[in-house]
């Protein structure tokens, strides 16, 4: 597209744009007699030695010092030695006095990678026989409010067509 | 003196990058300060804002494809770090924009960096009344004194849309100049 028409039909003198910056300046100076390039002149100022320090101060925002390496002498590797040994007892006595844990210790997300990661020859429908519900009641699942949130996410991650949830069928 | 594309090789290799950062910082950094300062209006959010400029160009040369002059593309990282900076300052103070340009500009008067005449002042005072393109268009052209395909390139702008906007904003500082002149 030439620059000079603006697609309304309507056309401007060659070089019309590029001479109005100086037009403006002329006018202007003819107002307020005034010279154009005073107008045009840097009316701010920067402190003293601001670009000299400027370039400075910027590298030492961006310098990314390399880490210290402390050198140990002999004496403190044996300290060291010590009290690394005296953690690992401390470790390997909580581990061993630590009960077993309970079915209630684990966390769903526990359940669900071992169900994923597992390979088990139970279907659902024997996996739901399995599962004890005498001390389940039919409100535990009924008050178990989920928020959209869950919903969205759970529909996210296991319907791939939408049409899966479209349960109304119209027939012709 | 290094050629562009030799620079920015420079700063996308690790081993030549901090030298080839000094030379990019010092061939640039007064024309963004220039820049910034036109739109900020007060030193130190335009130190602020010129310092937040290098630091995203050093941490995204690699990003740089070369699409466009390197300048450019940090004209309009400075561009938009600027207006970033006032739209976070406006609504820190709970103001809108237009306040914010009129506390700026009051702050102005004052400003010991600032030592422009009265018209220079008026000049500023009509600019602010531009809305954000037109003022940035004409700070660029009559200031800056960049070409319209540089500023194209910088806003995302057709060189004809820059033009026409450059004469909209022109004639609304001619016309905000002539009802102010009291001097």
């Amino acid at each position: 597209m030439n620059d000079n028409k603006i697609n309304n039909g309507f056309n401007i003198p060659k070089g019309y744009f590029d001479k109005f910056p100086i037009e403006l300046s002329e006018k202007i100076e003819k107002y307020y007699s005034i010279d154009s390039s005073e107008l045009q002149k840097e009316i701010f100022k920067v402190p003293d030695s601001y670009f000299e320090a400027f370039s400075q101060n910027i590298h030492l925002k961006l310098d990314v010092k390399k880490p210290k390496i402390i050198t140990l002498n002999k004496r403190y590797y044996s300290i060291a030695a010590s009290i690394a040994a005296a953690i690992a007892v401390f470790i390997i006595f909580k581990i061993n006095t630590k009960q077993a844990p309970t079915f209630e210790d684990l966390t769903s997300n526990m359940l669900e990678s071992y169900f994923d990661d597992s390979e088990y020859d139970f279907n659902e429908n024997e996996l739901a026989e399995l599962l004890p519900l005498q001390e389940v009641s039919i409100n535990d699942i009924l008050n178990n409010e989920l928020n959209q949130e869950e919903i969205v996410d759970y529909l996210d991650e296991n319907i791939t067509d939408m049409y899966e949830l479209n349960t109304i069928y119209y027939e012709d | 003196m290094l050629t562009e594309v030799t620079l920015i090789d420079q700063l996308k290799d690790p081993k030549t990058q901090a030298k080839a950062f000094e030379v990019l910082v010092s061939t640039y950094k007064q024309r963004l300060y220039w820049h910034i300062r036109r739109i900020v209006l007060n030193h130190d959010d335009a130190d602020d804002v010129l310092q937040n400029t290098f630091i995203k160009v050093y941490r995204n040369i690699n990003k740089f494809k070369g699409e466009s002059k390197l300048y450019s593309w940090m004209y309009r990282i400075s561009t938009n770090e600027a207006l970033t900076f006032l739209k976070a300052k406006s609504k820190k103070q709970g103001i809108s924009d237009q306040e914010l340009q009129n506390q700026l500009l009051g702050q102005l008067e004052a400003d010991v960096y600032f030592e422009g005449s009265d018209i220079q002042f008026k000049l500023q005072q009509a600019i602010a009344t531009l809305p954000e393109k037109q003022k940035l268009i004409f700070n660029m052209k009559y200031f800056d004194d960049l070409k319209y395909e540089e500023i194209s390139q910088i806003l995302d702008t057709t060189v004809g849309g820059l033009k026409a906007s450059y004469h909209v904003a022109s004639k609304k500082i001619e016309a905000f100049l002539k009802t102010e002149q009291t001097f």
